[in-house]
């Protein structure tokens, strides 16, 4: 039981650092990324209740 | 070009969270819940709110009432809203449970705190700080912003289910108590926003995105299934939290447990009004027994 918690937990937390990272990349651009032309921007519509939308 | 059937399973499936988190709410309640966690009754309202308005705002679209248009209008500004204070409320959520989790052991839960209440700011002006880089001209900086406070309150949530995956027992309450039944589910939430987020941003099309919120709504069932379990089950008892006498926690404690703490105040003089009949008799005594009296310290300082 204590090993799949912790599994659990340990899982969650690493694929929330990689969401986040990537996240992350996509929202900034850093010095090393000039992606100024990507259209980020989330479709109308799709957007859940429990997070924003972009408008 | 939207799919309204997508949209459908959509609304359906966000008004089957309702489902949950009303009953939830009334087992709260029924249970006298309320007061010992309230941050929790207040994040289930919050999403109830938010839930309703976008069950509202589409089914008014879906009943061809409204345009698409309005319906996204009357739905995104109150949900920006109610998304910043939903962020909010929980971390004043997980303050409490770190609170709850943490009563066993003073010393530790105000060091503890100390350190809670600094990562909540930093987070806070790491968010603040967005609207200052660079970003993507297609990106809203209000929305940046929200984003921004959202990932850190995921981060969060799921850095305090790993404390306490790894501290459960040892803080005396096992993965059975209500504190670590909110968290994990919180963190199960976490995951999903952050994913889904992260995958949404790369999506072009208006069905890729809705199906990607259909999968989303899966993990969220899954954790208010999870938080019903839990409240609906008795507490297990909190156990006796037991160290080894060699432990250094028991130091740690201790120390932290005096930190900030200023240290006692002593009476060095007392003004001629104080206990005037003390006084009398202890001059008395010190009159009748000078050598005595001054052998005991005993001296009256006027």
């Amino acid at each position: 039981m204590k090993i799949i918690v912790r599994t659990l937990a340990l899982g969650m937390l690493l694929t929330g650092f990689a969401a986040d990272h990537y996240l992350a990349a996509k929202t900034t651009l850093s010095a090393n990324s000039v992606d100024v032309t990507a259209t980020s921007s989330w479709p109308n519509g799709s957007c859940n209740p429990n997070t924003f939308c972009a408008k | 070009m939207l799919n309204l059937s997508l949209l459908r399973i959509l609304v359906a499936l966000v008004a089957s969270e309702l489902a949950f988190l009303l009953p939830l709410a009334w087992v709260l309640r029924r249970k006298s819940l309320v007061r010992e966690f309230s941050g929790f009754y207040a994040y289930i309202w919050v999403y109830v709110l938010a839930d309703v308005l976008y069950v509202v705002s589409r089914g008014l679209f879906l009943s061809s009432l409204i345009s698409y248009r309005t319906a996204n209008e009357l739905y995104n500004y109150p949900s920006d809203f109610l998304f910043l204070i939903e962020s909010v409320v929980t971390i004043w959520l997980m303050y409490q449970l770190f609170q709850k989790a943490t009563s066993g052991i003073p010393g530790i839960q105000k060091l503890g705190t100390v350190v809670f209440q600094w990562a909540t700011v930093i987070a806070l002006i790491m968010a603040g700080s967005t609207i200052f880089t660079p970003h993507d001209h297609h990106s809203y900086l209000t929305v940046l912003f929200f984003l921004q406070i959202g990932r850190s309150t995921s981060i969060l949530a799921l850095c305090l289910v790993t404390f306490f995956a790894f501290t459960a027992q040892k803080l005396g309450m096992g993965y059975g108590s209500r504190v670590f039944g909110i968290s994990f589910g919180l963190a199960m939430l976490a995951t999903n926003v952050l994913v889904r987020d992260a995958l949404m941003w790369s999506t072009a099309s208006s069905a890729q995105g809705m199906f990607i919120n259909i999968l989303g709504e899966f993990p969220q069932l899954a954790a208010m299934t999870l938080w019903m379990v839990y409240f609906l089950k008795a507490e297990p008892a909190r156990k006796l939290i037991t160290l080894p006498s060699t432990s250094p926690l028991i130091l740690w404690n201790e120390t932290a447990r005096l930190l900030g703490n200023s240290a006692g105040q002593v009476v060095v003089s007392y003004p001629s009004t104080f206990m005037p009949s003390v006084r009398e008799v202890a001059e008395k005594a010190s009159n009748r027994n000078p050598a005595a009296a001054q052998s005991r310290g005993l001296r009256i300082v006027s």
